[in-house]
């Protein structure tokens, strides 16, 4: 079972398991602000929205496949331990005026 | 002189040290390799730290941003073309979990195969519809930070990242993932 059909028998869609949102009105209506509200970008009144994902197996598949896609983009950048470590190491250095560099041409 | 000093630290404390994970992210999306990626944060925050007693405090994460794609455009200038991204070792690299270029032990255990097909996918998009999705998703920035950058509207911004995914979505079904099974 790969990372986008677990989805499928996560919500247990009927339809297929490519997941395109339903085909009702208020399907359509989620569809055209979907990826807003999981960008955290949809302002308003978001209770109708969450009711609907969690009643329609459709929607709810859409949702869950575009949130493990945003997920799965954000780790590539994601800095790891070592890294956030010696950034911010390396900006305390700055900070603490142990490196000359004001002066110097970068 | 002292005075000075201790208020370039702290402005740098206050503006520049809260932003650094979104400047490695955007570094990542702009260099598509780490090491490179945290080479030019360092270049970027010495800019910064050098630059700092000139910024009005509006706007870090912009004016960070700027100086972060001031420093890249510099570097690239400087190097060779042959170091230019390379789509299959990137993708080889991101296939495997060597020492010395460790992931985030929790994206390994989540899907590195998933993940460097998502980098296919990503990598296969224009490069119009590629940039919102690698500075809203990879940077973590917001739709609006993310219109200023492009300088374009904001509904050019959401247009182009929504229907990006959608192709990243296909992509990924299109190119057998759909079907491959793991344990």
């Amino acid at each position: 079972m790969n990372a986008f059909t677990r989805f499928a028998s996560l919500f247990g869609a009927g339809k297929d398991a490519s997941g395109r949102g339903g085909s009702s009105p208020e399907c359509r209506r989620v569809g055209e602000v979907l990826q807003m509200y999981l960008d955290g970008e949809f302002d308003g009144d978001t209770s109708w929205l969450t009711d609907h994902l969690d009643e329609c197996a459709d929607c709810g598949l859409d949702s869950a496949e575009f949130q493990q896609l945003k997920d799965a983009i954000s780790r590539l950048g994601q800095p790891d331990t070592d890294t956030r470590q010696r950034l911010q190491e390396f900006a305390d250095h700055l900070a603490g005026g142990e490196m000359d560099v004001v002066d110097d041409p970068v | 002189m002292e005075a000075a000093q201790t208020e370039r630290d702290a402005a740098f404390r206050s503006y520049v040290v809260p932003e650094l994970d979104v400047m490695f992210r955007v570094a990542m999306s702009l260099t598509r390799n780490k090491a490179d990626a945290e080479d030019l944060v360092q270049d970027a925050l010495v800019r910064a730290y050098r630059a700092i007693d000139r910024f009005d405090g509006r706007y870090p994460r912009a004016w960070l941003l700027t100086i972060l794609r001031n420093a890249q455009i510099n570097r690239t200038r400087r190097r060779r073309p042959e170091l230019l991204h390379d789509p299959d070792t990137e993708m080889e690299r991101l296939s495997s979990t060597k020492s010395g270029d460790e992931f985030d032990p929790e994206a390994v255990v989540i899907d590195p195969v998933f993940d460097a097909s998502v980098r296919q996918a990503l990598d296969a998009l224009p490069k119009k519809f590629r940039r919102p999705v690698e500075l809203v998703d990879l940077g973590g920035l917001s739709y609006q930070e993310a219109a200023d950058d492009m300088g374009v509207p904001v509904g050019t911004v959401m247009s182009r990242l929504h229907r990006a995914r959608k192709r990243m979505r296909d992509h990924l079904e299109q190119t057998g993932f759909g079907t491959r099974e793991i344990d």
